[in-house]
């Protein structure tokens, strides 16, 4: 199709940047993409208005007020705003910081300067503006990509799943890896990777967020079976969806 | 030897021959397929496509009888009504069915009708209203009672305007919530049924509108004394396939698109996930 | 009933015979070292000594995921699906339960508009059975599948002292047999295999106590633990409910409209634009699965839709059992 090309910004916040469209293994696809879309480089100190774009990807969770003003600014000039990677869509990795202390965390990150660096709780971008779709998963899956892509193009606003990896693992034909005792967040965790760790033996550490009413009660009695301690389920249960566990609180 | 599986899923082209926007967020589509008419029974849906995006269940809004084409109103609710939305005249897009149970049009010969559609509830009932005035002889009274949340949200306000004029239909309709230039009733369409005068024995109810309006419309007809078998209700669920296989709209042991999506109330009101 | 005896390091020369009277297929290793029903390509791989898979045969004839039809949508074409409708195909070490769960579906999908892909698929088969030692969830003599069930089978391998008698069911299976040499006289019989999981109530009870339990605590305590993920009834072979969706190529113009098996246990499976889920609480769904296998469609069918074949337990991170809700509310019934 010739129809004119949509023009994407990617802006990177606090994240460990392994979300970057050409690193989430695309290389292949990507001359393809680039058929459909162009992706725009903004100077930041140029004035929203002449920011002229159809989507901004944002990759990275927000972490500090200075932030939290780009993201606005990000907001009022991108029509549709999609968030890429667990960072920016659920907090990520980032949001092991809840429920530890802040002061903490930033003697720990930023020694005796730390009273230079206000920071905030981690936050996904949803928590600060209207966030249109998310990729999620960290990193986000390359066919999970290419088929929000290709549907946004299509014009649709892609929405993930919101069963659980089990289905996922399942049409693999996989063996329940909690059945057999070893703690896979699959059961709780959105699905949209098509199972990528149970498939490869591995547990689901739950990459991919929360499932909307996932059975935390039920996962702590399964975890336990398992021979975790609360530490270790609450570690699990933090490790991405932290924030996401404070809201329901 | 290979054979071709799935020709039930295979979509009709359709040809949008005319659009119009009825509200805000509904949008009436004239379609045309190639070996039309569609053969419909009023109450009956077709699976739309949009190759790329997906499908939508969406019932027939006109009368069996109303020419070679049929038309769809479509309500904006996610991606694939969106990208309806999008298309104008002479723009293309899939239609497979018509699916399921409609009204018994042939066996309510000769009853008084009551028609009380709720919001886009009058959307499949539109094709019944149709019928009956297509075939006015056959059918004792046609009253219509028609409610919306406000003023906005009313559909087909030019055929309203004729059915009002007519001295053979008896049209009555509410708003939710009035607006400033709203002359009519404001209060739920529950509010219409008590002051009818009906003739019991002989009337039959044809209800559709959201989840929440069946309960309390039944029970208002069932204070008028009409009993359980003479109210007819077209009921939605999530639908995939449209020919019993993809279980998303069980109720129980029903599949609303084959067994419904019309049912004789009595049918169903012992259906615990019914209404 | 004629038999032969086949020692076990002849099988796999039989089902080398069997490959060369057609495709054949059965329970070979995965890559995780698991028995799947797949196609056979070297017999050392078939496992006729397996107590279940994770999948059930159901896969061979409507595959997890598959295209319903390819479509472009540059000039609004639509090209549908196809499959190879020619030769014979061998099912080899088919449990007798397996087969009864194909009968099920066969009896489903020709309700109302036939499934075409499932009628295409299923033809031209033939079910070689072999008997298997239950572990604590097989539960199907209660469901009227006992150890010398055969319905549906052709040809059956019934485990015996140093290898198998080999059953002639049906003509189709015999004249499989027809250039094989390597039998021997029938094998000592071993013992019946003793099963360790059942339903207390007879099959044909299971209706009349659902019928009086739709209001029962018991599903709100499943639910307690149930984490609505759905593996229940994708291991199920009785289960066929399915996602449609369009799934487009890079180049935005070609694509294809596909199906996926889902599951009533998610709670998106009745979600409506608009947010409305119409079967919102775990326990409805719960119970829901339940109602399905042994009142809704037993109705009709005259059997319980359940096989008994206990994969539904075996895959489930909660430990919910089927046998025991109904075993448990058989009791309460009776008591
Ligand atoms: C028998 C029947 C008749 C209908 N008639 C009309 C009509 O005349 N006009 C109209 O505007 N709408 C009608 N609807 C509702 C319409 O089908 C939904 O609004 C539409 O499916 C939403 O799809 P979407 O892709 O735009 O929304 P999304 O939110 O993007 O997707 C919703 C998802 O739910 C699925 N879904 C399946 N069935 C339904 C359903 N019943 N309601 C909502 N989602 C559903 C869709 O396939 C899709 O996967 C009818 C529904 C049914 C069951
Ligand atoms: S292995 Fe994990 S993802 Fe797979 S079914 Fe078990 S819990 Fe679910
Ligand atoms: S299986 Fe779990 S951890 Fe692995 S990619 Fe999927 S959601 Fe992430
Ligand atoms: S497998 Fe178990 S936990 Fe999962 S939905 Fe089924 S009953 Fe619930
Ligand atoms: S319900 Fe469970 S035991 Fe019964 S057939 Fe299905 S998977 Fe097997
Ligand atoms: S409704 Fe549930 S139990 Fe019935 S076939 Fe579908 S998935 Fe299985
Ligand atoms: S819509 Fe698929 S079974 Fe009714």
């Amino acid at each position: 199709m010739t129809a004119k090309k949509v023009r994407v910004g990617f802006f990177d916040f606090t994240g460990c940047e392994g979300c970057q469209l050409a690193k989430v293994s695309m290389e292949n696809e990507l001359p393809q993409i680039l058929e459909h879309i162009e992706i725009v480089n903004f100077r930041e100190a140029m004035s929203e208005k002449s920011w002229d774009m159809d989507v901004a990807f944002i990759e990275g969770s927000i972490t500090t007020p200075a932030c939290v003003e780009r993201i606005n600014r990000i907001r009022q000039a991108a029509p549709i705003l999609v968030t890429l990677g667990a960072c920016s869509t659920i907090g990520g990795i980032n949001a092991i910081r809840v429920g530890r202390d802040l002061d903490e965390i930033r003697q720990e990150v930023y020694g005796d300067k730390r009273y230079l660096f206000p920071s905030l709780p981690v936050m996904p971008v949803s928590a600060v503006v209207k966030v249109d779709a998310s990729i999620y998963g960290c990193p986000p899956n390359p066919k999970d990509v290419a088929r929000f892509l290709t549907q946004f193009l299509a014009g649709k606003i892609p929405q993930a799943p919101k069963y659980p990896v089990c289905i996922e693992c399942k049409l693999q034909g996989n063996a329940c890896l909690l059945v057999q005792g070893i703690p896979c967040m699959g059961v709780v965790t959105r699905a949209g990777c098509g199972a990528w760790c149970p498939s490869k033996g591995q547990f689901c550490y739950g990459c991919r967020g929360l499932i909307p009413d996932a059975n935390l009660d039920a996962l702590r009695i399964s975890f336990e079976e398992c021979g975790l301690s609360q530490q270790e389920i609450d570690n699990k249960l933090h490790l991405f969806s932290g924030r996401e566990l404070e809201k329901l609180s | 030897m290979v054979v071709s599986i799935h020709s039930g899923y295979v979509p009709q082209q359709a040809k949008i021959v005319r659009t119009e926007q009825m509200t805000a967020a509904e949008k009436l589509f004239e379609l045309q397929i190639p070996d039309g008419p569609l053969g419909h029974e009023p109450g009956q849906f077709v699976e739309v496509s949009i190759l790329g995006v997906g499908e939508a269940p969406i019932s027939v809004s006109s009368g069996p009888n109303r020419g070679p084409n049929f038309e769809l109103i479509v309500r904006k609710a996610g991606s694939v009504t969106e990208a309806m939305h999008q298309l104008g005249a002479g723009a293309v897009m899939g239609i497979r069915g018509p699916y399921g149970h409609g009204f018994p049009m042939e066996r309510l010969k000769g009853s008084d009708l009551l028609f009380i559609g709720g919001g886009i509830g009058l959307v499949p009932l539109r094709s019944a209203i149709h019928y009956a005035l297509d075939h006015r002889s056959d059918y004792g009274r046609v009253v219509i009672l028609y409610g919306t949340k406000n003023p906005n949200e009313i559909l087909f306000r030019r055929e309203i305007e004729e059915w009002k004029q007519r001295d053979d239909v008896e049209f009555f309709m509410t708003v939710d919530r009035g607006s400033p230039d709203w002359k009519g009733n404001v209060g739920v369409i529950t509010t219409l049924i008590p002051p009818l005068d009906l003739n019991i024995t002989n009337t039959t109810a044809i209800v559709c509108g959201p989840p929440i309006m069946y309960k309390f419309v039944i029970m208002a007809l069932r204070s008028k004394r009409l009993e359980h078998d003479q109210i007819y209700v077209s009921l939605e669920r999530h639908m995939k396939c449209g020919l019993g296989k993809c279980g998303h709209c069980q109720i129980n042991h029903l599949y609303v698109c084959q067994d419904g999506p019309v049912f004789l109330y009595s049918d169903i009101q012992d259906v615990k996930e019914a209404l | 009933m004629k038999r032969r005896g086949l020692l076990s390091q002849k099988a796999p020369l039989f089902i080398r015979h069997l490959m060369n009277k057609g495709q054949v297929y059965g329970p070979v290793k995965n890559k995780t070292q698991m028995p799947e029903f797949a196609q056979v390509d070297e017999p050392s791989r078939v496992v006729l000594d397996y107590t279940t898979t994770v999948l059930p045969p159901k896969r061979l004839f409507q595959p997890p995921e598959e295209t319903i039809y390819h479509f472009s949508r540059k000039d609004f074409t639509v090209e549908p699906a196809k499959v190879s409708g020619d030769g014979l195909k061998i099912l080899v070490g088919l449990h007798n339960y397996d087969a009864e769960g194909i009968a099920c579906l066969d009896y489903q999908m020709a309700r109302g508009p036939a499934d075409e892909g499932w009628a295409a698929r299923r033809r031209n088969w033939v079910f070689v059975g072999v008997s298997y030692e239950p572990d604590q969830h097989h539960f199907s003599p209660s469901v009227g599948i006992g150890p010398d069930h055969r319905n549906g089978l052709d040809l059956f391998m019934d485990k015996a002292d140093g290898g198998y008698n080999v059953e002639l069911l049906t003509e189709r299976g015999a004249s499989l047999l027809d250039g094989f040499g390597g039998w021997s006289a029938p094998l000592p019989e071993t013992p019946a295999p003793k099963f360790h999981n059942r339903l207390l109530p007879m099959p044909s009870d299971l209706p009349h106590i659902l019928a009086r339990s739709y209001e029962h605590p018991i599903w709100q305590q499943e639910a307690k633990r149930c984490f609505s993920c759905g593996s229940c009834t994708m291991v199920c072979p009785t289960c066929y409910c399915f996602d449609v969706f369009d799934e487009l190529q890079l180049d935005m113009e070609s694509g294809e409209k596909k199906r996926h098996w889902d599951s009533c246990q998610v709670a998106p499976f009745t979600e409506v634009a608009g947010g409305e889920i119409f079967r919102k609480e775990t326990s409805s769904r719960v119970r829901h699965r339940i109602y399905r296998k042994f009142k809704y469609i037993t109705d009709h069918y005259g059997r319980p839709f359940c096989i008994g074949c206990g994969r539904c337990i075996r895959a489930c991170p909660a430990k919910i059992s089927i046998s025991e809700v109904m075993n448990n509310l058989a009791r309460k019934a009776a008591g």
